[in-house]
């Protein structure tokens, strides 16, 4: 009890501390900026601090913030529990008690939804018709909005495990034959499934351009690994193939070839399409890789719908996104590590 | 009192539900998964992909596993024989790697000819099998086991206790059998030879090869008491 009151007062002197920084500095702010300090909103200032104080870290929590201590620090440092140190919610003790309070109702319901059944079928009625299970229809939370929901409402920190369970729960509670107040109870914490997929967009595939000589042509890029393509098809062809100025000997391996040449196989386009590239950086199978990301985006408005279909079902379109892990300091390499030594 | 009353709901509801949700997964459970779960893998084989009733509709945009840089539409591909070769290999050397199990593939059809003309009456000649990578296929299905020894420790000793294991891990045990009863000869004689030679006695169900399955079968019949350990 005693700790707590401490950090409860601590915690006031901090937020008391923080804001009067925060408006000092506010105001010297709008002064540099030149504008008046009521105008100035949150995105000036995010512009400012780019412009200030640059930063190159992949996490964004971490690159420099100035915002208000509220948006940072929770303010409400309510008192869980009364003067003689019992708390009120019944479930305080769990650490997590609303997580477990929406868990435990839900098992709770499925309980009692149990104990009908039984009750319905040892009269011997006939079984009913099935319904359609609300599963169907609803989608539960995804982690990241799970996640939100306990943080900004009741501040707890939720892990994955958690969520796993959650939809677990959920999923075999819809499956059962509900009630007024259970579909009222799930539908807090599911959104209905959409029918709308999201699709490919037609129109940035049948884009090309036209040449002066009327040939239609389109070039797309091509990575991979640190080598970099650029691509130009050309449609109604005989078949020429040139990369950096040479033929298919531009490679020396089998593998390296068959990489080229597997967009246009799979289409059947082999005799009808010409194709010029041009790469650099990586090593050879790395270029290989490129030519044959940049040639399935290019080939695709000289192409019907089905083979489109097919391109994007085998995982040719998609960017391969591995690339050499870097060195760490303390190691010798990405992962080898020095010798062990006792002492 | 208001506290006790929490404290007994809760413990009986938290037994409720957990019994009916610990039996539905039995792995670790790490970010990773969770990050990878809306992601699709793409296809493994051109056989695959023609199988899948394509029609002139648009396919829904997902977030796809892009394709390997061994995926072909060539007739030489197989995912079997790649899995062959990533196990193989050693120092990242994968162009050795692959000139040898070709020199493999080479051996085993050359061998099955001379066997052919070898076979005087019609019905021998039909059994004998020439397509090398039929061989290799039934091979590999011949050294895969059934169960698998796992060490569980209770009570401070571990066990090793017979437990079943999905396709995966069968078709790594079964290669790495293959492999390792060829490791161990000498080295005068090249390795895409025994290979081959391991290769064909594997795919009649002899050799050493298979002969290590039927001894870890053995094993697990003797550890049969202890497969209940599995379960807690």
């Amino acid at each position: 009890m005693k700790a707590f009151l401490k950090r409860a007062k601590e915690h006031e002197s901090k937020i008391n501390k923080y804001t009067e920084e925060y408006e000092l500095g506010r105001k010297h702010l709008a002064n540099m900026m030149g504008i008046h300090p009521d105008e100035m909103t949150q995105e000036h200032i995010n512009e400012a601090i780019r412009y200030l104080l640059p930063s190159g870290l992949f996490d964004k929590g971490s690159r420099p913030q100035f915002k208000h201590p509220k948006d940072i620090l929770p303010l409400n440092f309510d008192f869980p529990f009364d003067k003689a140190g019992r708390p009120y919610h019944y479930q305080y003790y769990t650490l997590l008690p609303n997580y477990h309070c929406i868990m435990s109702e839900a098992a709770w319901r499925m309980e009692c939804l149990r104990e009908e059944e039984v009750r319905i079928g040892s009269t011997g009625a006939p079984p009913q018709e099935e319904m359609k299970h609300l599963s169907e229809e609803y989608e539960w939370m995804d982690l990241r909005t799970f996640l939100n929901y306990f943080k900004s409402n009741h501040s707890e920190v939720v892990q994955v495990n958690e969520h796993n369970r959650f939809v677990i729960l959920m999923t075999k509670l819809s499956k059962m034959r509900l009630r007024e107040q259970d579909v009222a109870f799930l539908k807090q914490f599911g959104s209905p499934k959409t029918s709308e997929i999201n699709v490919m967009d037609t129109e940035e595939i049948k884009k090309f351009y036209v040449n002066e000589q009327g040939r239609k042509f389109r070039t797309k890029n091509g990575y991979r690994k640190s080598a970099i393509a650029q691509v130009t098809v050309y449609a109604e062809g005989e078949g020429i193939l040139e990369i950096n100025g040479k033929g298919i000997e531009y490679f020396e391996s089998q593998y390296a070839r068959e990489q080229v040449l597997f967009p246009l196989v799979l289409t059947s386009s082999l005799n009808k399409v010409d194709v010029h590239a041009r790469v650099e950086g990586g090593g050879e199978m790395g270029q290989s890789g490129a030519i044959r990301h940049g040639l399935s985006n290019a080939l695709l408005p000289f192409v019907s719908q089905q083979m489109v279909n097919k391109l994007s079902l085998s995982g040719l379109l998609d960017r391969d996104s591995r690339v050499k892990e870097r060195n760490k300091p303390g190691q010798k390499k990405a992962r080898k590590q020095f010798q062990w030594r006792a002492r | 009192m208001a506290l006790c009353k929490g404290k007994t709901i809760y413990h009986t509801l938290l037994g409720i539900y957990k019994q009916q949700i610990s039996t539905s997964y039995f792995s670790t459970n790490k970010v990773l998964s969770n990050m990878y779960k809306d992601r699709v893998p793409s296809v493994q084989s051109i056989g695959e992909l023609n199988a899948l009733c394509i029609d002139d509709k648009p396919v829904e945009k997902k977030i796809r596993i892009p394709a390997k840089s061994e995926f072909s539409s060539a007739v030489t591909y197989d995912p079997i024989v790649q899995k062959f070769i990533n196990i193989l290999m050693r120092d990242g050397k994968k162009e050795k790697t692959r000139e040898i199990i070709e020199q493999v593939l080479e051996n085993i059809k050359m061998k099955q000819i001379e066997n052919y003309h070898k076979a005087t009456t019609d019905a021998e000649k039909a059994m004998v099998v020439t397509d090398p990578l039929k061989v290799f296929h039934g091979a590999v299905e011949n050294c895969k086991p059934l169960l698998i020894l796992k060490t569980i420790v209770k009570g401070g000793s571990g066990y090793r206790v017979p437990v079943y294991c999905h396709e995966r891990r069968r078709l790594r045990v079964g290669i790495n059998f293959i492999i390792k009863t060829c490791d161990t000869r000498k080295r005068k004689v090249p390795l895409s030879t025994v290979l081959a030679t391991e290769i064909l006695q594997a795919y009649n169900n002899e050799g050493n090869a298979v002969g290590k399955k039927h001894q870890l079968h053995k094993e697990c019949e003797a550890q049969r008491a202890f497969a209940h350990y599995r379960w807690k």
